[in-house]
């Protein structure tokens, strides 16, 4: 897979239609899954296609305008605008933005495999237990769980985000973790 | 030989990586959003050709004041949110 920024690249420095839209459509394979997992994880599901026709549009319109030297980078820029978008969503009302760990869209996220027969019965209670973990959590530990092991963000990159150190963080992780095994523990 | 327990650290990172790889395979991009970006990408193209290069560089430092000023206000919304809590 070529890397996000190579493509962005390309993508700015030419005028050449097809090529331009080679990238595009490069770009946009790349950013969807996250992209939409983030929208689904912040949003709920009914006004999700809005949003994300409203991101995919403010991506590709200032995609020329971007400017920064990794995929982390490109991938903060897509995510800042599905932020502003989601916020937008609120159409003025006063309301957090904030992750609705739902757990139907882990449901979702892992249908496809949980019908692969090649999922071995560990996995699946690997998975099991791991979701058990999560369902565990509550505010605001099973936001930043989620932030982490279902978005996939870095401690840097969610550290960026609220402002904090990327150690505080990890230190944040781990105590959620380990409340969240506690709590699970108890109700065994 | 009992299977070692895994940590709840390990646990969930397999399921980070099961839930992104799941919801790729789930999420393939669909052809109306393939046409929205080829629609915006050919009409943003259009818009280009016809500015002067300066124009052009212009219209680009535009967008990124425009953005970084977006950015900030949001920052600073975040920033009055946070001390509100």
């Amino acid at each position: 897979v070529e890397p996000l920024i190579e493509l962005v690249r390309r993508y700015q420095e030419t005028l050449d239609e097809e090529v331009r839209e080679e990238c595009a459509l490069k770009i946009l394979e790349q950013i969807y899954p996250p992209l939409t997992l983030f929208i689904r994880s912040h949003a709920r599901a009914e006004n999700c296609e809005d949003i994300l026709q409203e991101c995919l549009v403010a991506i590709f319109k200032s995609l020329r305008a971007f400017h920064g030297g990794t995929d982390e980078m490109f991938l903060g820029f897509v995510y800042r605008i599905a932020r502003n978008k989601i916020a937008d969503s609120f159409r003025g009302r006063k309301m957090e933005l904030r992750i609705e760990a739902d757990p139907e869209i882990l449901r979702e996220a892992l249908a496809p495999l949980f019908d692969e027969p090649s999922l071995s019965p560990d996995t699946v209670a690997v998975l099991n237990e791991a979701l058990e973990l999560l369902a565990a959590s509550d505010y605001p530990c099973v936001g930043w769980l989620w932030q982490h092991y279902v978005l996939g963000f870095s401690f840097v990159e969610m550290g960026a985000l609220e402002g904090v150190t990327s150690d505080a963080v990890r230190k944040r992780i781990g105590r959620c973790l380990a409340l969240a095994q506690k709590l699970v523990k108890s109700k065994v | 030989v009992p299977k070692k327990e895994l940590t709840p650290e390990e646990k969930l990172e397999a399921l980070s990586q099961a839930a992104q790889a799941g919801w790729r395979k789930g999420h393939p991009v669909p052809d109306k959003h393939r046409t929205l970006v080829r629609n915006v990408v050919a009409k943003q193209l259009r818009e280009e050709k016809t500015l002067s290069v300066a124009e052009r560089r212009r219209m680009i430092q535009e967008e990124q004041r425009r953005m970084a000023e977006q950015q900030a206000q949001r920052q600073q919304r975040e920033q009055r949110q946070e001390r509100q809590r």
